[in-house]
């Protein structure tokens, strides 16, 4: 009886042990981790920035990636991400039909790719990235550092990381070329535009069942932060009133605190909380709930249903004003709606199956994961978005 | 940044150390702090559509794809 008393506890504690260190084992060296993953987007709503605030906001993108991250040993980790947009856009349509030769296509990709490297070395683990992208009107490259370090035998673990971009934008102005409007200089050639973003973190083994992670990310931007195709309708919205291109201050200070705790109620049943608060120097703030219940479905792989949940509330630009709204007095202005007052909601599904060492899904596949999700912002946009990703381990 | 130390303050005195064969529940995928593969397509539309951009793994430079 005693015996059995003692037993199964340590029967218990081995069992979690042996799952705990399933899910955790370190891949042996050699490793190469290959996911595919592929996203489309797709929006309508009312009040294009592109034609003064009002007029069709369409538009798809469709997103494959292809992601490669190979354990070179057990302190290095070299990894690549590389991915072409397709977007079509009807403002960019809207473009294209001022001019009389298209330099502005209807549709175009943005095609970008990241390396990685990552290195443990004295207790602490220091990632290099190097980045480009490019689409029809401008070049990126960026660059950075992060740095990790765990403690507490790994129930604390520490982050910091700066990014900086490097963005050539080629100048395209309302009418598709450089003008701007009556009385405004001709932008023509190129501008350009360097953000850094630094982000430190913590995150913190709160419990057997629960853990949490605070963020703090701040972002500094110089240079062309105007779209200058962007238009804005100065005096009453009528036929025939005169528009020229948006104006935003050429800098921007941005802050944003992000908190996150995930509980285990059971076996079953995990929710995933975050919130995050956000601030900026042109008058933006803005306060986001994200609720993710994971259900467990009955499998010998890890399987998860989830509603996605998310509510987002942003008080506005100082700079932005509805269409009309302007007399072209002001010394910044713009109506685009991305930077109003405004609330939005996204409801969706999510499903995720892992496996462990020697297990595969459907006889092929390591991991995946798929999410929908409808995007309703409180101006009239909606959006729908849908998304998947599927890994092999070699 | 007041914030975010009272945040961290709040944090820390739960420091609580659970040993490895403890971490069963910890181990899960949902219990991961980061985002899934497939969330970050959401994360470059919220960034695009919202102008309270940045501290959500989106992405704040590079440009955009997005008129």
């Amino acid at each position: 009886m005693q015996l059995s008393r003692l037993a199964r506890p340590l029967l218990a504690a081995a069992l979690s042990a042996a799952a705990s260190a399933a899910y955790a084992q370190a891949p042996p060296d050699g490793v190469l981790d290959a996911d595919f993953l592929f996203g489309y987007y797709d929006q309508d709503g009312d009040r294009s920035p592109v034609t003064g605030g009002v007029g069709t906001e369409k538009l798809h993108v469709y997103s494959p990636v292809l992601q490669l991250a190979w354990r070179a040993s057990e302190s290095l980790t070299l990894s690549a991400d590389v991915g072409i947009d397709q977007v079509s856009s009807a403002s960019m349509g809207y473009i294209q039909a001022e001019l009389s030769s298209a330099s502005i296509p209807a549709s175009d990709q943005r095609a970008f790719g990241t390396l990685k490297a990552k290195k443990k070395w004295r207790g602490s683990t220091w990632g290099l990235t190097v980045g480009a992208a490019k689409e029809y009107d401008y070049r990126s490259f960026s660059y950075g550092i992060d740095w990790g370090l765990e403690l507490n035998q790994a129930n604390t673990a520490l982050s910091a990381s700066v990014r900086r971009f490097d963005d050539a934008i080629d100048l395209i102005g309302i009418d598709g070329h450089g003008y701007q409007g009556p009385g405004q200089p001709l932008t023509t050639g190129s501008g350009d535009r360097t953000t850094t973003d630094v982000t430190v973190g913590v995150s913190q083994t709160l419990g057997r069942r629960t853990v949490g992670s605070l963020e703090l990310f701040l972002s500094s931007q110089d240079g062309v932060l105007s779209t200058p195709y962007h238009e804005v309708v100065l005096g009453p919205f009528e036929p025939g009133a005169v528009r020229v291109a948006e104006r935003l201050p050429d800098s921007r200070l941005r802050k944003a605190l992000s908190l996150r705790v995930n509980h285990s109620f059971s076996d079953k049943l995990v929710l995933r909380t975050g919130y995050r608060f956000y601030t900026d120097d042109w008058g933006i703030s803005a306060h986001t709930i994200e609720l993710e219940p994971n259900f467990r479905l009955p499998s010998e792989r890890e399987m998860w249903l989830f509603p996605i949940l998310r509510y987002s509330t942003q008080a506005g630009a100082d700079h932005f004003g509805a269409p009309g709204s302007f007399t072209g007095a002001e010394r910044y202005y713009s109506s685009d709606w991305d930077l109003a007052e405004t609330s939005t909601a996204k409801y969706g599904l999510g499903y995720t199956v892992n496996t462990r060492p020697g297990q595969t899904w459907l006889g092929i596949f390591r991991r995946f994961e798929a999410r929908a999700a409808v995007y309703d912002r409180n101006d009239g946009l909606t959006a729908f978005s849908t998304s998947f990703s599927v890994g092999w381990t070699y | 940044m007041i914030l975010a130390l009272t945040g961290l303050s709040a944090l820390l005195p739960g420091c609580t150390t659970v040993q490895p064969w403890e971490r069963g529940a910890l181990s899960t995928e949902p219990m991961k702090l980061d985002d899934g593969r497939a969330h970050r397509f959401e994360r470059a539309a919220e960034t695009y559509r919202e102008g309270a951009v940045g501290g959500a793994g989106g992405k704040s430079g590079g440009g955009c794809g997005c008129s």
